[in-house]
């Protein structure tokens, strides 16, 4: 277990430092130099995440290594394919989540309090979170199975822009907004929580797991062969 | 076959693809859309300029890619190698042949909208300027991206770095001032709107460009533009034949796509971030009184009135309140307050800054079933006011009307005159502002103004602005034309603002047009259109309700509400140009809306919050 997380920290840091470092940079400069209103400023960081930290996370975990045979491999170690899976997820997690929360903290510190008041950013960010972390699920139960990272970056992208459009689509009062991983964002413009938000939350998890235990299964079911 | 014809021929024969595929999209998809524009009831218009100014530079990149890849990359590689034909030749023709097919790509569409469209729009991408400048930028676009392709020889990655570049040559000239010569955008805008003496001559300093068959006019700064691009060609073309000659080669990855695409955006936000700080700051704050809330606040910078009611907590209106402002540059001052009679209906007051110590009131009582007027005038001296109430029963609209006009809404004061315009003109006469001495009761007639559907597209439309359009203007031979206009203006909705000579119209989709003052006459004002702002996607995406808006000397000043993480905030635009643009923002996390937005003839801003009113400084650049 150890052996796997060291694995993937080697292989996964430098995409660690790249998020982390690209967002609180964003934060740092745009909250420090005040060009726009503080809240225009962690909309657009939280664009930003939106976009690249589920995309950045999700391609980089399977894909690069069915591609290159390490998968074959290490599906043949005597380790359970859950437990290599779990460890996959878990960094894909941390991908999502560390340039967040020092994105967050390096707002708080800049301007907390300042246009908007930290209890705000805070909730901001946790709801920006969350929408990432949908979006991970989705974009890594749906590359599982892709033979190289270049195909799941197309597939995840496509993803990104379905689930961008049926959001806006979901907004417009539909009953099936808790499905949307934006309802994270939207929710608090529309000032439906907190019970909405919590029901939201419960439906969302219960997705993220079904993906994940599907994922789970496809990804020791042996390549079909290609032609 | 000479060997330079084979090697055109291969060449040409290899990149014409890309030439179909551009003459399609830059030339086919709008001569489509020009075809649907005839079935939907309009004349066909071709518009090229704005694709073309979109992904003119995408196309440089991609050709600059692909004519490289191709070749320099693998076995083909060695087998040009093989072949008696020196490196440097062989990559040159390469070079000018691409280079030719993205001007000819980009410019054809361009010279055949010039053919069809004989007149020159004064928004949006103008061809003819495009053709005089863009094509040193597509060249230079063309030049880097061909040397990239010689430097890491895998497509792909390639593309992925030329168009971290291309943001770079972009967009780094508008957000570092000393290489603004450098950017396209500044380079057809001067040459747009060359300045001018008084006479309209053009000044000395511009010249007609000599490579364009349409007058197009530059001044030498200009030129630095020019020498520019073609530096960056010649750096290009230079690195492209030595990495070819010595095989230089970088080897790319992920991580290092990865870091020059991002490395690009951070060198480009925090060049254009650190250029302005724009917030406001708060010069001032006074408390207002408890359970107070300002609904009128006007000044014309030294003095001012504010007018408010206390309520009970149960939301019961116990007393009008009035307050006077002495408005000096170290802050505001508040006079002592006046209590009004809370009976007494202030619903529509007027104040003029040439009597600040007096307020008008106009208010028909119309639930009380008095539909005539009512003029109040309000002595504002010693913290006690004097109200002198003017009835006016004999002018009573009849309530079978279905919607009564009921006098008000349109005031004028000027000349020791006070014009009072509902469905007639009263005038009263204020040699005495005290006692306003009613003239004379005049029928208005031919004057169409809030029922003409030229005044109802200027005014009204909420979706889309016009090019031109026109207000009737009432007809009150006693009051010059600019009053007349200023009076009319009372009655806007509250997305269109007069300022000056600009009239500001604020969009449901966020977005803002600016109008110029083209004709005053007698009977209209002609408004003509001369600027556009669109919002952003994220503004779009999670944009707030506007609360209030005001505008003055060239600034709109827009307050949100109900904002999405709390607080209120301003944003302040500069709406002087073709592209109003915003400039300054405030918010606070205390507040959750800050309206009655009065802005001060020195750039500060009066704003009202829950319990305080505050000064905040002038944007940047403002005294």
């Amino acid at each position: 277990m150890r052996s796997l997380l060291w694995k993937e920290w080697h292989e996964q840091r430098w995409k660690l430092a790249f998020g982390s470092l690209i967002l609180a940079a964003f934060a740092l400069v745009g909250l420090r130099a005040r060009v726009i209103a503080d809240e225009a400023m962690l909309k657009a960081i939280c664009f930003l995440s939106v976009l690249l930290l589920p995309v950045l996370s999700s391609t980089g975990l399977v894909p690069p290594e069915r591609a290159e045979g390490a998968l074959q491999t290490l599906l043949a170690l005597p380790i359970r394919p859950s437990v290599i899976f779990a460890v996959k997820t878990l960094a894909g997690v941390l991908l999502c989540a560390v340039p967040l929360i020092l994105t967050a903290a390096v707002s708080v510190a800049i301007a907390g309090g300042r246009e908007v008041s930290t209890a705000a950013i805070i909730a901001f960010y946790a709801g920006t979170l969350a929408v990432t972390l949908s979006l991970f699920f989705w974009m890594f139960a749906l590359t599982v199975r892709l033979p190289t990272e270049t195909r799941a970056s197309l597939i995840t992208i496509g993803v990104l822009i379905i689930w961008m459009i049926t959001s806006q689509g979901l907004a417009e009062g539909s009953k099936f907004w808790v499905a949307d991983p934006m309802v994270f964002l939207f929710a608090i413009k529309d000032g439906k929580w907190p019970m909405s938000l919590v029901l939201a939350a419960g439906v969302q998890a219960v997705i993220a797991l079904a993906l994940w235990l599907w994922a789970a299964r496809q990804l020791s079911r042996p390549q079909e062969a290609r032609s | 076959m000479s060997q330079t014809k084979a090697l055109l021929w291969k060449e040409w024969n290899e990149v014409r693809l890309f030439l179909a595929i551009a003459l399609f999209v830059f030339l086919g998809l709008p001569v489509i859309g020009g075809v649907e524009e005839i079935f939907v009831g309009r004349h066909f218009e071709l518009s090229t300029a704005p694709w073309v100014f979109l992904l003119g530079g995408v196309l440089a990149v991609f050709v600059g890619v692909g004519t490289v890849v191709r070749d320099l990359n693998g076995r083909l590689e060695e087998f040009w190698r093989s072949r008696p034909v020196s490196v440097a030749r062989w990559l040159a023709m390469k070079y000018f042949v691409g280079l030719a097919v993205v001007l000819a790509s980009l410019a054809i569409p361009l010279c055949v909208e010039v053919a069809m469209t004989p007149t020159i729009t004064f928004i949006g991408p103008n061809p003819r300027l495009m053709l005089a400048w863009s094509p040193f930028l597509w060249a230079a676009l063309y030049s880097l991206s061909f040397a990239i392709a010689c430097l890491i020889r895998r497509g792909a990655h390639a593309a992925m770095l030329s168009i971290s570049m291309l943001l770079l040559v972009y967009f780094l000239p508008r957000v570092i001032p000393p290489l603004r010569y450098l950017d396209v955008s500044w380079v057809i805008e001067e040459s747009r709107s060359p300045q001018t003496d008084r006479n309209g001559k053009l000044l000395a300093i511009y010249h007609r460009l000599p490579w364009t068959p349409w007058p197009i006019h530059y001044q030498a700064q200009q030129l630095e533009f020019v020498i520019g691009m073609i530096a960056l060609c010649m750096i290009g073309l230079t690195i492209a034949v030595m990495a070819a000659r010595r095989n230089w080669r970088i080897e790319s990855g992920r991580r290092m796509i990865y870091w020059s695409i991002g490395g690009a955006l951070l060198i480009l936000f925090s060049s254009a971030a650190f250029q302005v700080a724009s917030n406001l700051t708060v010069l001032q704050t006074v408390d207002l009184p408890p359970q107070f809330s300002v609904e009128t606040l006007r000044n014309e910078g030294s003095n001012g009135v504010m007018r408010g009611h206390v309520w009970t907590r149960e939301g019961k209106l116990v007393q009008n309140l009035l307050h006077v402002l002495r408005i000096t540059p170290s802050g505001v001052q508040l006079g002592p307050e006046v209590k009004v009679d809370p009976s007494l209906n202030l619903w529509r007051p007027f104040w003029n800054p040439m009597l600040p110590n007096i307020l008008y009131a106009e208010t028909p009582d119309v639930e009380a079933g008095k539909n005539f007027p009512t003029l109040i005038t309000v002595a504002l001296g010693d913290g006690v006011a004097h109200a002198a109430v003017q009835s006016f029963p004999e002018l009573t609209v009849s309530n079978q009307v279905a919607y009564p006009q009921w006098y008000g809404g349109l005031t004028m004061i000027w000349h020791d005159r006070l014009y009072l315009l509902g469905n007639k003109l009263m005038t009263f006469d204020l040699a005495d502002p005290l006692k306003p001495r009613l003239l004379s009761v005049e029928a208005l007639e031919k004057w169409s103004f809030g029922h003409s559907i030229q005044d109802w597209m200027l005014l009204r439309d909420q979706d889309e602005d016009v090019d031109a359009g026109k207000i009737s203007l009432p007809p009150i031979p006693q009051l010059p034309r600019r009053q007349r206009l200023e009076m009319v203006a009372q009655s806007f909705p509250t997305d269109a603002l007069l300022t000056g000579d600009l009239l500001i119209r604020m969009y449901n989709d966020h977005h803002i047009t600016t109008y110029h003052l083209d004709q005053l006459t007698e009977t209209e004002a002609v408004f003509r259109k001369s600027g556009r702002y669109d919002p952003t996607a994220l503004d779009q995406l999670f944009g707030a309700q506007v609360n209030d808006t005001a505008a003055a000397d060239g600034l709109l000043f827009e307050s949100m509400g109900n904002s999405q993480l709390g607080g209120a905030h301003i944003t302040v635009f500069d709406v002087t140009g073709p592209r109003p643009q915003p400039v300054a923002h405030f918010a606070l996390p205390s507040e959750t809306r800050l309206d009655k937005l009065c802005p001060l003839p020195d750039g500060r801003l009066l704003a009202v919050g829950q319990s305080r009113l505050y000064l905040l400084g002038p944007p940047p650049g403002r005294k």
